[in-house]
């Protein structure tokens, strides 16, 4: 414990490490603030006249205003706001054409709930989603939620044709999904992309962290001494994986608690009871609401990146210098990035240690989409295939950055 | 030394302390070992104290006897007055001393320490020596050193060292035996001494003030009439085995 204490103050007190922790703060606010900044609403004045909330009025406006029409999506409710969407639209030719008014008063808190009907009764040959103005309100009243699951038929028939345990397993997570769907509208997608884009920058700082957790005492010198004392090899080895580990989990859980701290202060916790398909597609798999996604991202996100630490640890161990470590650490952390852009899903690109962190391939857009990894008959779902990888590498990497630490040659 | 230290694995041969495998011996060995290698490596953040705390965790000194133990090796070694100091900002010759009080936190039963002299001034030096005179009693002290004046009059055992294989081994005593009657001094005209440093392996000179020089040199034979032999030192040795134009030549 004693030397665990002074590992743990070792990494503190370094200038670098300081640096990194100020930045993954301030990084945590700015990326909490941007998407809140991004909300904006126009509504009509008193004289008449337009006026523009932008930020936290905004947010404030429309959750007031939302406040009325939150609860559960039955397909009743749903087929009424149509009528009342179609009704509207109809008496003056097309959306673009309802005034401002009698938007806010009649269509802007019903918005949110159609959303998912285009997706729902879109052409199952095309995918193509269907206008709001050709659904039939009492279709949607009789089969709203049995037209969900045949559209998520569809659309594994048209993404997954040559792999039915793909579809069968789609089919069947979707079948477990709690219904009706709950929606408090107001949360903003651009939150939960900001909240990846943060794990991958928590990831950078983390990884700059760590690189020359081993590689820094070759290169100095000290590590000759070092490893002469009593616990000076596996011990201290352990000890140190140990506390950077755990420094890397307070920042992280730091880092992320003042982020959804912030997001959920201004746009209300009431919307995190929303259901995750109605934030996204109404075909989603997640049996989730937006509350439980953003713990599941945690999770996911620290998960991830443990393992590429620990896979930064281990090419510490094994490098001679800490600037090599770094270089190849981001390599391998942008990896699934380039890789996804450039193959889309394989399996080297859901396997590596960094495979749920990024842009396009992160956890959150893999939850969303319909990606499996396929071994002969069988498939994966790319989510589950990230997250097993992360796990099973996490004490791979620390076992070998022991080992090779342990067999490092003085020359 | 990296061999001794169990840092660097032989390519042949073991290495034994009691009978024992010192590669066996693993983490029992280490509890009695203290190492300053030549190059002191530190971690650019630590302050004085809280690197000799670091080292102290790892060599189990036992934390009640921690503090003690530091503020006696600081004192020893005139480093109290930096103890809160960064490593990075002190001298070449203070961080020396940082890197021989690591070495012995531990009392260590073998220490050994390669050119633990380099960048210490003359006083800094003597209290060195003393220091290790005292603390060598019933242990396995071992120093690499160019600076032969350092362990002349201390060490009990010195082995010279050539191209990896050890040339000569014995006290002080015995070793200068072998140049006996081979170092030589005289005085010659100032303006002939360019030509006798040509011929003759000058290893001293000193001008005096009646226009002659008076020079110390290595030879089998006076060479020089009026040539006196003289006592051997210890460096005269090192100067018979290690020949300046070889020196000049291992440094190109």
């Amino acid at each position: 414990m004693r030397l665990f204490r002074l590992e743990v103050k070792r990494i503190i007190m370094s200038r670098r490490t300081l640096v990194l922790i100020a930045v993954a703060i301030l990084m945590s606010v700015i990326s909490a603030y941007l998407p809140i900044s991004f909300e904006s609403i126009n509504r009509p004045g008193e004289n008449g006249e337009v006026i523009e909330l932008d930020g936290l009025p905004a947010i404030k406006f429309k959750r007031d205003y939302y406040a009325k029409t939150a609860g559960d999506i039955t397909s009743e409710k749903l087929a009424e706001a149509l009528r009342v969407y179609q009704s509207c639209v109809k008496e003056y030719g097309t959306l673009d054409d309802v005034p401002l008014d009698v938007y806010i008063e009649n269509i802007m808190a019903i918005r949110p709930m159609l959303k998912g009907l285009s997706e729902a009764f879109a052409d199952p040959k095309t995918g193509i989603g269907a206008e709001l103005m050709d659904i039939a309100p009492d279709e949607v009243e009789q089969y709203f939620y049995e037209r969900c699951a045949s559209h998520l038929d569809h659309v594994m028939n048209l993404e997954q044709k040559e792999y039915p345990t793909a579809g069968q397993f789609a089919a069947d997570e979707y079948a477990k999904l709690k219904q009706p769907f709950y929606l408090f509208p107001g949360m903003s997608r651009d939150a939960f992309d900001y909240t990846t884009l943060y794990i991958l920058v928590l990831s950078i700082l983390c990884t700059a962290i760590a690189a020359p957790i081993f590689a820094n005492e070759y290169q100095t010198g000290s590590d000759s001494i070092l490893r002469c004392t009593k616990y000076g090899r596996m011990k201290l080895a352990v000890t140190r994986i140990l506390a950077a580990s755990s420094i890397f989990i307070v920042i992280f859980v730091l880092g992320m608690s003042i982020h959804l701290l912030i997001l959920n202060l201004a746009f209300g916790t009431d919307c995190l009871e929303t259901s995750f398909q109605m934030l996204f597609s109404v075909i989603n798999l997640p049996d989730m609401n937006l509350g439980q996604l953003q713990i599941v991202l945690v999770l996911a996100g620290l998960i991830s990146v443990l393992a590429v630490i620990s896979c930064t640890f281990f090419l510490s161990a094994k490098c001679k210098d800490s600037l090599t470590v770094l270089l190849i650490s981001m390599v391998i952390l942008f990896l699934p990035i380039f890789a996804y852009g450039a193959l889309g899903d394989t399996w080297i690109g859901g396997i590596l240690p960094s495979a749920g962190i990024g842009m396009k391939n992160n956890f959150l857009y893999q939850l969303c989409d319909f990606h499996f990894l396929h071994i002969g008959g069988m498939s994966f779902w790319t989510p589950y295939v990230i997250l097993i990888s992360a796990v099973v590498e996490i004490p791979v990497f620390m076992f070998l950055a022991v080992r090779f630490y342990c067999r490092h040659q003085v020359v | 030394m990296r061999m001794i230290a169990d840092i660097m694995t032989p390519t042949s041969g073991a290495i034994y302390y009691d009978g024992a495998d010192i590669r066996k011996m693993g983490e029992s060995y280490r509890n009695i070992f203290g190492f300053l290698p030549q190059d002191f490596g530190y971690s650019r953040d630590f302050s004085v104290k809280d690197y000799l705390e670091y080292v102290a965790a790892l060599k189990d000194v036992p934390a009640r006897e921690t503090t003690k133990k530091i503020n006696y090796l600081l004192d020893i070694l005139t480093l109290s007055d930096v103890k809160r100091k960064k490593i990075a900002k002190l001298s070449g010759g203070m961080k020396r001393r940082v890197g021989i009080a690591q070495a012995m936190l531990n009392d260590p039963k073998i220490l050994v320490m390669d050119e633990p002299t380099a960048g210490l001034d003359p006083g800094e030096r003597v209290r060195f020596r003393n220091f290790i005179s005292e603390f060598s009693h019933d242990r396995i002290v071992l120093i690499s050193t160019h600076i032969v004046s350092d362990i002349e009059y201390i060490a009990t055992r010195n082995a010279i060292m050539k191209a990896g294989k050890i040339v000569d081994i014995g006290t002080t005593d015995e070793l200068v035996k072998e140049i006996e009657g081979k170092v030589w001094t005289c005085s010659v005209p100032a303006g002939d001494l360019s030509s006798y440093e040509m011929r003759l392996r000058v290893i001293n000179q000193r001008g005096e003030d009646n226009g002659q020089v008076s020079i110390r040199y290595l030879s089998e034979t006076p060479e020089i009439s009026g040539a006196v032999a003289v006592s051997p030192r210890l460096e005269d040795l090192y100067l018979w085995y290690f020949p300046q134009e070889n020196l000049e030549g291992e440094g190109k």
